[in-house]
């Protein structure tokens, strides 16, 4: 159905919505050249510095074999307490190896918030309540527990000194080196980001635990060539894992739970436009957060061979919000995942209570409150993206729904101040994406698990198609609408159905502190499981 | 008011501002709105349609100051955006900015809207009838009000 007036309507949207110029509480973020870049190697040789504390000895005493062999060894090297001391005594190349223990970066920690060395309008973001590069640069640690900031004060944004650091825990596993964030909010020592790595091309992470940031356990930003690896992030206000403006990216084994938003948020990636992809992320594993995967803009990401399970939502990816480089969300591809059991039911009333009274200082950072709305029981939701791949995916167990694609206005985001976006237009989004051979409504091993509904879609865009699909035993799957658009043709363009798309509005009310429950939004209700 | 007094000023013949059909104040319906209703929410209905000022100043209306009232006038519980969408903000809404969101977050979220004489945008509004209760007289906006169609 065609809205009344429409050419009317789009010249006063035009008119009615300024430039959006804020991102997610970020500078100014641009693109790396991805071909001045790679993914690093992980390496196992050149020049190192090791770091431990003051019981590494006794943990690594319980290691075995080779493990306990080599950190003996490298415990006689120890030079450093703190990661960040030996980051900042780093060359490019380094490799900073981490024994046994739990780091908490005391001396990051007693750096203030409000530090008067860290005034002034240099140090300001172009928007209010973001900083920029230069307060990254020269006050690492008031935001962040441990810094590796890059670039000089050239300007060319490229990695210039701490390029192609490796920080390494050595332990048998992740959890025997952990790094522990201060908390949430106002709590003495809490920090936005544990890591963050901020035009630090080459930037690897290796075998460790990170937690308790105030914003995200790991960030990677303006960085061209990064790997994460092996690493787990648990308990987070916001984002376990988030990289941003980012390309030659490379998730590799990480494990994500307990965000506030997502465990792993490849946001802003590689403006590869199908070509390529500039981001991996492959056998890693997100689950009990609000979203188990999601982005922004997120871009010319392949992820493949991972799970995302028991989070409200399994996977979002969007175009709602401006200040974003990369806009609208484009070309990223899914397969050979399992997206399962997506119904964490965190919206629920006494959650909603414990999140809204407690300060956040104050709060149990292991009970998760949701900083993001997403319809409770979905595997993967698609607001506003093109030209995505979701290939031979199991996808069950999801409540309300196995898969949504819908439509955002590509008005409604505004214009990238940094002209890394598309010019904005109405009906820009929503367009040619594909989902072929999933395995909708049951498990690896063929029992029958069922969504609420397998594939809904609010029947705005072209080209969208689904060929290849099936359901439980081999037979038919669900849809809304019914019969689905086979590829390669896929749909013709249309405007979409007015009323499935009505009933996403009053969803955009929410509000954590003032409006849980939106009237006429049915999200946050966890849906009955389906028989 | 003022769209009364134009409408005075060119048809000579105008009997009142405003009525049962076309509502009270800046704001008309463009075409007729529509009234839908979720299965999972049998008390909730969520109006969505197009309104434009025909008044001759421009006007500033809050989503906040937007209800479905009764006939007696009181506000059913309930939203209004002024976007045809769904949206997230920029900002985690656990943490704004100083000073609270900018008016360009505020429209862009549908909060707000600054709407030019003869402009028009969408207007969403969602209640929920408590039980037993009759379904909401009109669409109260502060400065006016606008008929709810049956649907």
């Amino acid at each position: 159905m065609r809205w009344p007036a429409l050419p009317l309507v789009l010249l006063t949207l035009a008119v009615l919505i300024p430039a959006s110029a804020f991102g997610h509480a970020e500078r100014y973020a641009y693109f790396p050249d991805h071909t001045l870049g790679k993914v690093p190697k992980l390496r196992t040789s050149g020049p190192s510095l090791v770091v431990c504390k003051s019981d590494s000895g006794r943990r690594i005493a319980k290691l075995k074999g080779k493990a306990l062999k080599r950190n003996r060894a490298l415990l006689q090297r120890c030079r450093y307490h703190h990661i960040q001391a030996a980051v900042n005594a780093a060359h490019n190349g380094y490799r900073i190896l981490v024994l046994p223990g739990v780091y908490k970066e005391e001396p990051s920690r007693r750096v203030p918030n409000d530090n008067p060395k860290c005034k002034g309008d240099e140090y300001e973001g172009e928007e209010a309540g973001t900083k920029s590069y230069k307060f990254q640069r020269d006050c690492p640690n008031v935001q962040n527990l441990i810094a590796i900031v890059g670039d000089d004060d050239d300007d060319d944004r490229r990695c210039d000194d701490k390029c192609n650091l490796q920080i390494e825990g050595t332990g048998r596993k992740p959890q025997d080196v952990q790094v522990v964030g201060g908390g949430y909010g106002l709590k003495p020592g809490a920090k936005l980001n544990v890591f963050r790595a901020d035009r630090a091309d080459g930037f690897t992470l290796h075998n460790l635990l990170v937690q308790y940031s105030d914003f995200n356990n790991v960030y990677v930003i303006e960085t061209n060539g990064f790997r994460l690896d092996h690493v787990i992030s648990r308990w987070s206000r916001e984002y376990g894992f988030l990289t941003f403006a980012d390309d030659n990216g490379l998730y590799d084994h990480v494990k994500a739970f307990g965000s506030g938003d997502s465990g792993i948020y490849p946001g802003s990636g590689p403006e590869g436009h199908c070509a390529r992809y500039g981001i991996e992320i492959r056998y890693s594993e997100s689950f009990g957060n609000t979203i188990g995967w999601s982005g922004t803009a997120g871009n010319g990401v392949y992820t493949h061979h991972s799970k995302f399970h028991h989070n409200s939502a399994g996977i979002t990816m969007d175009s709602f919000s401006g200040g974003h480089p990369g806009m609208p969300q484009d070309c990223s591809k899914w397969e050979n995942n399992r997206i399962y059991s997506n119904n964490n039911d965190l919206f629920n009333a006494k959650r909603d209570k414990y999140c809204k009274d407690t300060p956040n200082e104050k709060r149990d950072p292991r009970k998760v409150c949701p900083t993001f709305q997403v319809p409770v029981g979905t595997g993967i939701l698609t607001g506003g993206g093109n030209g995505n791949i979701f290939r031979k995916n199991y996808i069950y167990d999801n409540w309300r729904r196995g898969t949504m694609l819908f439509w955002v206005p590509g008005t409604l985001r505004g214009d990238d101040p940094t002209g890394q976006s598309a010019t904005p237009s109405f009906y820009e989004t929503s367009h040619n994406n594909q989902y072929v051979a999933n395995r909708m409504g049951f498990r690896p091993d063929g029992k029958r698990d069922p969504n609420g509904v397998d594939f809904w879609w609010d029947e705005e865009g072209g080209g969208n198609c689904w060929s290849g699909n099936v359901g439980p035993g081999g037979g038919a799957f669900t849809s809304d609408p019914t019969p689905l658009f086979a590829c390669p043709t896929g749909s013709p363009n249309t405007v979409g159905n007015a009323t499935k798309q009505g009933e996403l509005f009053p969803c955009a009310t929410w509000d954590p502190k003032t409006n849980t429950d939106p009237v006429g939004c049915d999200w946050f209700k966890r849906p009955p499981e389906p028989k | 008011m003022r769209r009364c007094i134009a409408g005075l000023i060119a048809a000579l013949a105008v009997i009142g501002c405003g009525g049962e059909d076309t509502g009270n104040g800046d704001l008309v319906w463009v075409g007729k709105p529509k009234v839908t209703r979720e299965a999972t929410l049998p008390r909730d209905r969520v109006l969505n349609g197009f309104i434009r000022n025909d008044g001759l100043r421009r006007l500033t209306l809050w989503a906040k100051d937007v209800r479905a009232v009764d006939r007696s006038g009181e506000p059913l519980k309930g939203n209004a955006t002024f976007i045809r969408g769904y949206v997230h903000p920029l900002y985690p809404p656990t943490r704004p900015p100083a000073g609270g969101l900018p008016d360009s977050e505020r429209i862009r979220l549908g909060q707000v809207v600054k709407l030019d004489p003869g402009k028009q945008t969408h207007l969403s509004v969602a209640w929920r009838l408590a039980p037993g209760a009759k379904a909401p007289d009109r669409i109260d906006y502060g400065s006016g009000w606008l008929p709810i169609p049956d649907s």
